[in-house]
């Protein structure tokens, strides 16, 4: 190895040390400024369009004329996806509670009163759309003087395609309304979106 | 000012990670894990740069915490198995989900990366950002999963997929791919590599819970066929949910994770360079700086894979009357040797370039000694001197994730009672 290179390798070493101390810094996004797109995986941009798209047409699908206000009990969105919704699931519960109780039509079984109700029963919440289980769950909830109209079910999922340096994921996202009393589906909706990732 | 730069840069440390942490791999290993977590603690605010008081009280999620500050992150998988052994399953999956994070961010998917990383010449193995062994990609996603299935995330089957996923993307990747004038090097450690099929079978297992027997018969076909079909656990499986194998009605299904043995760690040891690794490194010096002179005598400082638990005997797991033995689907043991014995030409060319540069850097020296004092003498032993400082001081770099287990078994049981004890 020559001089020469010696000194070109120290350099780099010295620009690095040099580099490394850059603070962390933050700041206010203002509202009108896009969300930011996630570079790995869905985020809250994707969340937030699917969600959005699906449950305000499975309300609009589902809305009957004249009637008093019904009472939805969200349950559960099922992950059957390849990217974990993680620490983002309490902020999706909510933008779904107020989804529903902005439609004007419907209004939301509290997240306290489910989970609670699901302690209570020991049941999962898949375990709800069966006859013996949706009859404990309903029982304990009418306990506490809440019957609700209709059960609603998310299941997100996705497809993935592989290229060079590329990956494709279509995330879709479908929502369904099912009949409290009878266990019969009454409207179901879903939303795509696609997103491509550099590997 | 040379010399300071080099000896600054060569005493970079005198012990090594595996022999630093001892007092930790031995309270985990016996069991005493609140001890070990204690210790984890004081590992993550040392290496992190924070108070004790600050990891203890956040668990070792506070923001403040850097998992690419030195060695935090391997810490950070530390205490995501303290906090599971404790029962705490909620706290070590957000534990595990920071450092998969941290390790996707320093993946290294092409052989690009690793020549940047030449950065680290004069230094060595052990003060570069740890990276994360490749089995240690899949073992973090492997704990999500269970993890997850414990604390009732919902997210253990997206876990489950992400095993496959990154060993497919692993295995795929065209690291060690390195070519002089359309020559390639032919060397592509990843491509040694053996598949692990536990993902495959998770996702079976949650598919088959949701009674989806399509989706799960699919899974379960994929674990058999990258076990080679050697597996009792997988066979069954795919016999059960194909209708081969009938459950009863009204029974449940009870699995047990058993992570047996403690787990593989890396010490240090000297081994004489191999044509392989010679070979890549005058590519590598080629590629970075144009010049190939490589000093290739002397033994070089590399890890090995030290044994805790060469056999780990099975579980025997009992309730309301029936009774299944676990059986072995992960041998970090062998993992741990093969993936390092695989990429061994690589960590041999690293520890080759390195002394090679500070060979040069000592020549500098003593030239430029030999320049100021008008003695010959001067500066050949300014040479030597730092020749022999450098070669002394340069360690292997045996950081791992010490506190995976030797093996991870399971059983599956069908019970008709739920709340029966299980021994």
């Amino acid at each position: 190895m020559s001089v020469r290179t010696g000194m070109k390798v120290s350099f780099i070493v010295l620009l690095l040390v040099l580099s490394a101390g850059c603070a962390q810094t933050g700041r206010i996004i203002s509202a009108d400024e896009p969300t930011l797109v996630g570079s790995r995986s869905a985020g809250a941009d994707v969340y937030n369009r699917l969600i959005d798209e699906t449950l305000r047409k499975l309300l609009e699908q589902s809305k009957g004329s004249g009637q008093s206000r019904k009472t939805i009990c969200f349950v559960d969105l099922e992950n059957k996806g390849a990217e974990e919704l993680g620490e983002n699931k309490a902020a999706i519960y909510e933008q779904i509670d107020t989804i529903i109780v902005e439609s004007g039509v419907y209004a939301n079984v509290s997240r306290r009163y489910v989970e609670a109700a699901l302690r209570q029963t020991g049941l999962r919440p898949d375990e709800i759309f069966l006859g013996q289980g949706r009859q404990q769950f309903m029982l304990v909830l009418g306990g506490q003087g809440v019957t609700p109209d209709y059960l609603l079910w998310g299941t997100l999922t996705n497809l993935s395609t592989d290229g060079v340096n590329l990956r494709e994921r279509e995330y879709m996202l479908t929502m369904e309304l099912v009949n409290a009393h009878t266990g019969l589906t009454e409207a179901k909706k879903s939303s795509k979106m696609r997103k491509e990732y550099t590997k | 000012m040379v010399v300071a730069v080099f000896a600054a840069l060569s005493l970079s440390g005198c012990s090594t990670f595996s022999s630093r942490n001892e007092s930790l791999r031995a309270a985990y290993g016996s069991a005493n894990f609140s001890a070990a977590d204690a210790l984890v603690d004081g590992k993550i605010a040392d290496q992190a740069g924070v108070k004790v008081e600050l990891v203890r009280g956040s668990k070792g999620l506070d923001s403040a915490i850097d998992p690419l500050k030195n060695d935090t992150l391997l810490y950070l998988l530390d205490k995501g198995m303290t906090r599971l052994a404790q029962d705490d399953p909620a706290t070590a999956l957000r534990l595990f989900r920071r450092s998969r994070s941290a390790l996707d961010a320093t993946f290294q998917a092409d052989s690009a990366a690793l020549l940047k990383e030449l950065a680290s010449l004069f230094t060595d193995d052990s003060v570069r950002t740890y990276k994360g062994a490749d089995y240690e990609q899949l073992m973090v996603r492997v704990m999500l999963a269970l993890s997850d299935l414990v604390a009732g995330g919902g997210d253990a089957y997206a876990y489950a997929v992400q095993i496959g996923e990154k060993q497919e993307e692993i295995i795929g990747s065209p690291l060690g791919e390195i070519t002089r004038d359309g020559v390639d090097s032919g060397y592509r450690p990843r491509e040694q590599y053996r598949r692990i099929a536990l993902g495959a079978y998770l996702q079976g297992v949650i598919r088959e819970e949701a009674l989806e027997r399509d989706e799960a018969a699919r899974a379960y076909g994929r674990a058999l066929t990258i076990s080679g079909g050697r597996s009792n656990l997988y066979t069954t499986a795919l016999e059960r949910v194909n209708g081969k194998l009938p459950s009863e009605t009204g029974q449940g299904a009870l699995h047990v994770f058993y992570f047996g043995g403690r787990g593989p760690y890396l010490g240090e040891t000297r081994s004489n360079p191999t044509d392989a690794a010679i070979r890549l490194a005058g590519l590598a010096a080629f590629l970075v700086t144009g010049n190939v002179a490589l000093i290739a005598q002397a033994p070089l400082p590399v890890p090995f894979v030290l044994v805790n638990d060469a056999h780990v005997p099975p579980l025997t797991v009992s309730s309301d009357g029936h009774v299944g033995v676990t059986e072995t689907l992960l041998d970090l043991n062998s993992i741990a040797r093969e993936q390092l014995n695989a990429n061994m030409p690589w960590i041999m060319a690293r520890v080759l370039l390195r002394r090679s540069a500070k060979a040069a850097l000592a020549t500098v020296a003593g030239r430029a000694t030999e320049r100021g004092t008008k003695s010959d003498g001067a500066g050949l032993a300014v040479s030597l001197f730092m020749g022999l400082v450098s070669t002394a001081t340069e360690n292997a770099d045996t950081r791992s994730w010490e506190t995976l287990p030797a093996t991870i078994q399971a059983v599956r049981l069908e019970l008709r009672r739920a709340d029966g004890s299980i021994r």
